[in-house]
């Protein structure tokens, strides 16, 4: 019975993340949407420009549950966020929790921590980690996309369409004062301008007005209407392609000494293409180079000083949505490759050089909560590895 | 000359709209709200010429007024747009 209990503790942290997501609306009601003016209609109605994977930098806090499926190793119970996170969960003024663009280096800022527990005796704590992470590329969240700020192309294209519209409207205006013409005969133009307008169509206007339109006009005219749509689309693509990339530091306090350091960088690049169909799923790009010390802390005799250097490179693809009016990405497979390198402090048996094939499964349960599951596969040595980790996004915005 | 007016209402952030009443009178107005402007006009049969665009699925409505009745009226939902609202000033 105690070891079913013992056992159970993972699940019943899983029940409270789960269940305090529902609270969480109520936590982000302060957030100013003067202060977010840009895209938060195109993010509650259009295409989601970010995937899971997108969370390696907490928006603002994040809680995580780190469980290894199949190896047995240690569990961790980590706590995270930006510094912005943090400054508005301990402040009481509305400056601190509003002032969202403004705090480039704090929303960039990520400090966390975490309890390690003891794989054999899990309510014994083995130890802490602490971890320090800063975006020197942040580019993917769409509340900071100043949208009026790179739309003066798309504003000039479109102001180009008004000298043509000018002239039909002169015509119109020349019909109209035409004493020759019949009333019906104006009401009938009058109707066109109105279809025109309606279907956005030049062959809906009436003959009276065509026949003064030259073809080379027309052209211009068209061709300007569709290089603004084209700069639109552009625009869209800058920011649903837009990277992330981050650096951190972590280590782990284990048995009174940081028995792990490790030094990390993680890169996403967002790969849609002009279409809108490829940007409703999107593609992402994802690289990472970690360089791990651990001091073993089992051996008391001697430490064996172990430093592994892991190289990640693979893609990631959004499969689903949510049916939400939020549309966030439901399900998503990175699929990557790996390669690991222990030049010293090998174990015995372990390989030098180690090439895997890694898939991630990330699946959003709720908003804000999503299970990544990582299954890795050597193929030289047909082993499967898996690793599960719970994520939970505290306070995050328009949700 | 008769008083006119001309109230836009941009749903979304991203709406950006031209309205030009005899290539003098050319108004700009992007971000979400309503946006009201008082034009002076002969009286007669006018036309108004519109372009603009709204990337979010938000629409842009166009309406002109004088006092309380409605002259003219347009919405607008599509990404880049365009058009010419005929109306009848009257004294």
């Amino acid at each position: 019975m105690k070891t079913y209990i013992l056992r159970g503790w993972k699940y019943i942290i899983i029940l409270v993340v789960l269940l305090s997501t529902f609270t969480n609306k109520a936590l982000a009601q302060y957030d100013s949407k003067e202060t977010l003016y840009t895209f938060e209609k195109y993010a509650k109605t259009n295409k989601p420009n970010k995937s899971i994977l997108t969370e390696i930098l907490s928006e603002k806090l994040q809680f995580a549950f780190d469980n290894k499926l199949v190896n047995s190793t240690d569990n961790k119970l980590e706590f995270k966020g930006s510094l912005h996170g943090w400054k508005t969960l301990f402040s009481h003024t509305d400056k601190a929790k509003t002032a969202y663009l403004d705090n480039v280096f704090s929303r960039n800022f990520e400090m966390g921590g975490s309890i390690i527990f003891d794989n054999n005796n899990q309510q014994k704590i083995k130890g802490i980690n602490a971890s320090l992470k800063y975006a020197l590329i942040n580019n993917r969240d769409p509340k900071t996309f100043k949208y009026f700020d790179k739309t003066q192309k798309i504003d000039n294209l479109v102001k180009n369409l008004l000298p043509f519209l000018n002239q039909i409207r002169n015509d119109y205006q020349n019909v109209m004062d035409d004493k020759n013409l019949s009333i019906i005969d104006k009401e009938r133009v009058k109707n066109s301008l109105n279809k025109f307008t309606k279907q956005q169509d030049i062959s809906s206007l009436d003959p009276l007005l065509l026949e003064k339109i030259n073809k080379s006009s027309i052209q211009a005219f068209e061709a300007n209407f569709a290089a603004a749509t084209k700069s639109y689309d552009s625009t869209i693509n800058k920011m649903n392609n837009a990277s992330i990339w981050t650096i951190a530091l972590n280590s782990n306090y284990v048995d009174k000494k940081w028995s792990e350091i490790t030094l990390q960088t993680e890169f996403i690049k967002g790969l849609g293409g002009i279409e809108r169909e490829r940007e409703d799923y999107p593609w992402d790009l994802y690289g990472g180079v970690f360089f791990k010390n651990l001091q073993d802390t089992t051996n008391l005799e001697k430490s064996i000083n172990r430093t592994v250097l892991t190289g990640k490179f693979g893609v990631n693809k959004v499969l689903a949505l949510t049916k939400s009016d939020i549309k966030s990405s439901a399900l998503e497979v990175l699929l990557n490759v790996e390669y690991n390198y222990i030049p010293r402090g090998r174990y015995s048996n372990e390989e030098e050089k180690t090439f895997m094939l890694a898939s991630t499964i990330s699946i959003r349960l709720a908003p804000n909560v999503y299970f990544p599951v990582e299954i890795k596969y050597d193929p030289k040595n047909g082993n499967f590895f898996g690793f599960l980790k719970v994520k939970w996004d505290m306070l995050r915005f328009n949700q | 000359m008769e008083k006119i007016q001309l109230i836009v209402e941009i749903e979304g952030g991203t709406g950006s709209v031209f309205i030009d009443f005899d290539s003098k009178n050319t108004f700009h107005f992007k971000g979400s709200g309503v946006f009201v402007k008082e034009v002076e006009i002969k009286e007669g049969e006018k036309a108004v010429v519109i372009a603009g665009s709204e990337p979010s699925d938000g629409f842009v409505l166009i309406t002109i007024k004088k006092q309380q009745q409605t002259l003219a009226t347009a919405k607008f939902t599509q990404t880049v747009f365009y058009g010419i609202l005929p109306f009848t000033v009257k004294p």
